[in-house]
């Protein structure tokens, strides 16, 4: 054959009605995808997860060249609400703004129905020539249903990989075996790691491709085979001596060239935190999930209380948020202020002044003023920034009227950040479900029970160049999902 | 790409109407005043969107302007293009063809539908195009039209002159055919050619002024920098594409007669690609019937030229045309005439073919009598007889200074007999017209059918005592008329006939037997006078419609003297509703 095997693939990946692609993390997906891209005749839909997602796709065609007119880059939650949105008789949804899961739920739903009603069969064939389905294996039951429904109409090829499946607490992945294969037959698996190969790192790439079939077996990982940049250690049981094991790795880590990712017990945001915490004099911060439950809580604390009990709600949030707040303290100088006195003036300054307003009753307004007071102070280090600066954000919508509540700011603020993509910190904590997708200069896995086999295929593959192991044993031996 | 609704509202003549017209040939006929043109109006202004459009006052309906002009088209088979998700896909429309019916939202055996609406604000007169459907009703910035989709919606439109699209000017058809960029490169050249000519010519006439500017030029120290000549100027002489027309050797095409040139026209405009709307004025204007009926042939189904990637069998065009002519008329099916009507504001269009029993009948009413459907009121003649009677009357009553029945807007047709007549009148009813039938009395037509027809508004005449039109003549005109009609039947018929069958019928009475014609006074019997009406219908003596017109010549002058009589008395309710 005169053409090389690549280009083979990607001819067949846009000849094909229904198939699908298998790629190991690192291993030229997007690429494929944007020379099949290329050589679709027509214009190309192609559905990804999240926004982050749709921005590096549209990046990746821009490097490539492909003209906009090749493809359409969306969600699949929001292709379905702007298609089900804008045939509602057909689709049967109802709201326009879907905020809970519940009302996203409805959407999938009503995508179904128009898609299964025919209505938009002409409109489909005429936007596209077909559909690529990027991340598959972050789909959950009534994504899949979309896209089988899509496929009913248009040649669709999705690309995932089963390995990275991982989901949060409460969703279920769509089963490959049973569900994606059978709908969409697998046409062929990428494997080559090109990834650590660009950046000139043959070791890490060689041993990457022996992980895997260890891991996807669900067998145990032994660590003894890693190469020069894979480091391993001991992990401590106890808690005190493990916590400091962590910090002096991370820090020890941080010495590496390039950004640095800390991947920590994905069931245990607070322990998270806390690691960031310990870093946060050297910005250190936490990767927080986007629809976070600890700023909501804190928001409803906030709206349902004033004076006396309001600041104490706030100072507790910014305890959450940055290390140095001090609230007893601070506490104490308010109380002395209010009785004339001038103690903790020197350490907190006109913060006082603004904890004595908010006790006796000030609104919003001066609690944005205090939480921007405590941040610029030089003795504090915001380890949670994601999260002060979505509080930071609503408490400015809602004093400038642009919102009903702390909560609906909040959500608009989200939604904001789900756009426009969210900053990684250079120095960042973050558990699997939060750093798929992502790639690290460095990256230190701590091992946790909570991880399984999936969890640690993600961990080990976000490095590009040296990782950094903490496990209790240098045989890794996870649970199988 | 078809309409298959129009909607208006508070444009023009027309404070509302919505219509769905017929996929090819749409002719639309009524009375002047129906606002047969504001509907071609409005639908060329809709599917040709300007920028900078600006309305005038007269633009809204009665001037009201607490409402904007609004017209909204429906369009069919838009091109696939259309239906891209970026484009118009997500605000498409449903269609269902056999139930004549809009659906908001495309579905399962419905045609992807698309409506385009433009509104006349009624305080700054600025027109305004968007895409429209139920789902963007409120929205205040709704989707627009792009500028290129727009021209594939153009329609073409066939006014009364056509010699505009017999050159290159602007919104010429011309334009649209052929590869229009490399005309300005040829035009250029034609100017320089034209200056370059103008160089080399003789330039006595300028010589004289052209030496004195240079001379007082120099006198003024104005440098000179070669010497003064004079040329053609570039901005002056430029060629622009209007200036370039279809001749016909050394004759400009549009020395054509208005026939002529309105036929090279319309053909071009079919020609010039898409499936585009066609919009045609007056469409017999300047055209012999022979050439309306060769124009009406091509613009239903115009033969593909060669090399042309039209497919055979694909839809004809659209055409939406208004006229007044019973050619035009007589050449059409049925289903490509629709009857518009204009009551307070509120505008109709009703399909002949719909609104008649069935398609054959209206086809066979529309062959028999095309006339009719141009007038604005009809009376129905229940036969040839009556027709004729009908006429003639008209005739006498002119001639008495009486107004006519075509300046009353009444046309008098053939009903061409029971039950018939009748079911034409219902449908004429039904499209729009007045009505009013004459119908004999000897074979009744059903009760039912008749209030039917009354119960619309149409009017029924009959001659009651179970009287043939003949008979009631016969009955009621006096003795000396009753000659005169004997002497016509003899004329239109012979002597021997009507005598033998006279006798015959009289023998069968069993009443006294006339020897010969005339007929002495004593047969001035009711008995004899039956036997007449009954012979002369029987006997179909008068039944053609000049022999009826010669009839009402006959009758007409009694009148006055017999206005006791039914006779008497139905013609001048007759009279009073041709009047009315």
């Amino acid at each position: 054959m005169a053409d090389p095997p690549v280009d083979d693939l990607a001819a067949r990946i846009c000849a094909v009605q229904a198939g699908s692609i298998v790629a190991a993390a690192g291993c030229g997906k997007t690429e494929q995808i944007v020379n099949a891209t290329v050589q679709s005749q027509g214009r190309r839909l192609i559905l990804t997860h999240t926004h982050a997602g749709v921005d590096a796709l549209r990046k990746r065609m821009r490097e490539k060249g492909v003209s906009t007119s090749q493809y359409a880059i969306d969600t699949i939650a929001g292709w379905c609400l702007r298609y089900a949105a804008a045939y509602p008789l057909r689709s049967g949804l109802k709201v326009a703004t879907p905020k809970g899961d519940q009302d996203w739920t409805a959407v999938y739903a009503g995508a179904i129905a128009l898609l299964e009603s025919g209505a938009v069969t002409q409109v489909l064939e005429a936007s596209y020539c077909g559909v690529f389905v990027d991340e598959y294996q972050d789909c959950g039951g009534a994504q899949h249903q979309v896209i089988a429904a899509l496929s009913e109409v248009l040649p669709v090829c999705v690309f995932g990989d089963p390995l990275q499946a991982i989901f949060d607490f409460g969703q279920t992945p769509v089963d490959w075996r049973s569900e994606v294969f059978s709908q969409f037959p697998k046409l062929s698996t990428l494997t080559k790691p090109w990834r650590w190969h660009r950046h000139g790192n043959a070791d890490m790439a060689n041993w990457l491709e022996t992980v895997r079939p260890v891991l996807e077996a669900g067998q145990a990982l032994d660590l003894a085979g890693r190469p020069a940049c894979v480091t391993w250690e001991w992990l401590p049981d106890q808690d005190g001596p493990r916590q400091s094991k962590i910090i002096s790795t991370c820090l020890k880590a941080m010495k590496g060239d390039g950004n640095l990712a800390v991947i920590a017990d994905p069931a245990n945001l607070n322990g998270r935190a806390l690691i960031a915490k310990k870093l946060g004099r050297q910005g250190f911060s936490n990767i927080e999930p986007i629809e976070c439950k600890t700023v909501y809580a804190a928001a409803k604390k906030l709206a349902a209380t004033s004076g006396s009990k309001r600041l104490v709600a706030l100072l507790t949030f910014l305890e959450q948020c940055m290390s140095g707040v001090a609230q007893g303290e601070f506490l104490k100088a308010v109380a002395s202020r209010k009785a004339g006195g001038k103690l903790g003036r020197a350490k907190f300054g006109d913060l006082v002044e603004l904890g004595l307003t908010i006790d006796q009753g000030a609104g919003d307004e001066v609690c944005l003023a205090l939480i921007e007071g405590f941040a610029a102070q030089a003795k504090t280090f915001v380890f949670r920034r994601e999260m002060l600066f979505s509080m930071r954000s609503a408490l400015r919508m809602k004093v400038a009227g642009d919102a009903a509540d702390l909560s609906d700011a909040l959500w608009q603020v989200q939604t904001k950040i789900r756009h426009a993509g969210r900053q990684i910190p250079y120095y960042s904590v973050g558990s699997t479900l939060l750093v798929k997708g992502l790639e690290f200069a460095n990256v230190v896995v701590i091992h946790s029970a909570n991880m399984n086999n999936k969890d640690w295929y993600v961990a080990l593959t976000r490095a590009t160049h040296r990782l950094t192991i903490l496990s209790p044993k240098s045989v890794i031996a996870p649970g199988f999902a | 790409m078809r309409i298959v609704r129009v909607e208006i509202q508070n444009f023009r003549g027309i404070g509302t109407l919505d219509w769905h017209p017929s996929p090819g040939m749409n002719c639309l006929i009524g009375p002047g005043d129906s606002t047969k043109t504001t509907i071609l109006d409005a639908i060329e202004l809709a599917l040709n969107p300007r920028s900078n459009y600006l309305g005038d006052d007269t633009d809204f309906h009665n001037l009201n302007f607490d409402l904007p002009v609004r017209v909204t088209v429906t369009l069919v088979g838009i091109p696939a293009e259309f239906c891209v998700d970026t484009r118009y896909g997500l605000y498409l429309r449903g269609w269902d063809e056999t139930a004549a019916r809009l659906v908001d939202e495309p579905g399962d055996g419905l045609l992807e539908a698309l409506s385009v609406r433009v509104e006349i604000d009624p305080s700054t007169l600025e027109g305004r195009w968007a895409i429209y459907n139920d789902r963007l009703a409120g929205d205040v910035d709704p989707p627009s039209l792009r500028y290129k989709d727009a021209l594939q919606l153009a329609t073409t439109r066939l006014g009364p002159y056509a010699e505009r699209h017999l050159g290159w000017g602007r919104q010429s058809i011309l334009n649209r055919i052929g590869e229009g960029g490399r005309m300005s490169e040829q035009l250029a050249s034609a100017s320089r050619a034209a200056r370059a000519a103008f160089k080399t010519s003789n330039k006595d006439v300028f010589a004289i002024p052209t030496a004195r500017a240079e001379k007082l030029g120099k006198h003024f120290s104005v440098r000179v920098r070669e010497a003064f000549t004079a040329e053609l100027d570039v901005q002056g002489s430029a060629i622009t594409s209007g200036g370039v027309v279809l001749h016909d050797g050394d004759l400009p095409l549009r020395t054509l007669g208005t026939g002529s040139s309105r036929l090279i026209v319309s053909a071009l405009q079919h020609n010039a690609g898409g499936s585009h709307i066609a919009l045609v004025d007056e469409i017999e204007h300047g055209l012999e019937p022979h050439r309306i009926a060769r124009l009406l042939k091509y613009l239903r189904n115009p033969p593909a030229l060669e090399g042309d990637a039209a497919t055979p069998g694909a839809a004809a065009p659209q055409t939406f045309l208004t006229t007044h002519s019973n050619v035009v008329i007589r050449e059409l099916d049925a289903r490509d005439i629709h009857a518009v009507r204009s009551h307070e504001g509120r505008t109709q269009v009703r399909s002949v073919e719909q609104t008649a029993e069935t398609p054959e009948v209206a086809q066979r009413q529309l062959r028999a009598s095309p006339e009719a459907f141009l007038a604005q009121r009809i009376v129905i003649g229940e036969g040839r007889t009556e027709c004729g009677l009908l006429r003639g009357l008209d005739a006498c009553w002119i001639a008495e200074g009486k107004d006519s029945f075509a300046l009353r807007g009444v046309a008098a047709i053939d009903g061409g007999g029971v039950p018939n007549a009748v079911t034409l009148t219902q449908s004429l009813l039904d499209l729009g017209y007045e009505c009013l039938a004459l119908l004999d009395s000897d074979k009744p037509p059903s009760r039912d059918s008749v209030a039917k027809v009354e119960a619309i508004g149409g009017v029924v005449l009959e001659w009651g005592d179970d009287c043939s039109t003949e008979e009631r003549i016969f009955r009621d005109v006096p003795w000396a008329t009753v000659d005169a009609l004997v002497g016509l039947a003899i004329q239109c018929n012979t002597e021997d006939s009507v005598r033998t069958t006279l006798r015959a019928t009289c023998k069968a009475r069993k009443i006294a037997e006339p020897a010969d014609l005339p007929l002495p006074a004593s047969f001035d019997t009711p008995q004899h006078r039956a036997a007449l009406g009954f012979t002369a219908r029987e006997k179909s003596w008068f039944k053609t419609i000049p022999r009826g017109e010669r009839l009402a010549v006959l009758v007409y002058p009694c009148l006055e003297d017999i206005s006791a009589t039914p006779l008497a008395k139905h013609l001048s309710r007759l009279r009073a509703w041709v009047d009315g």
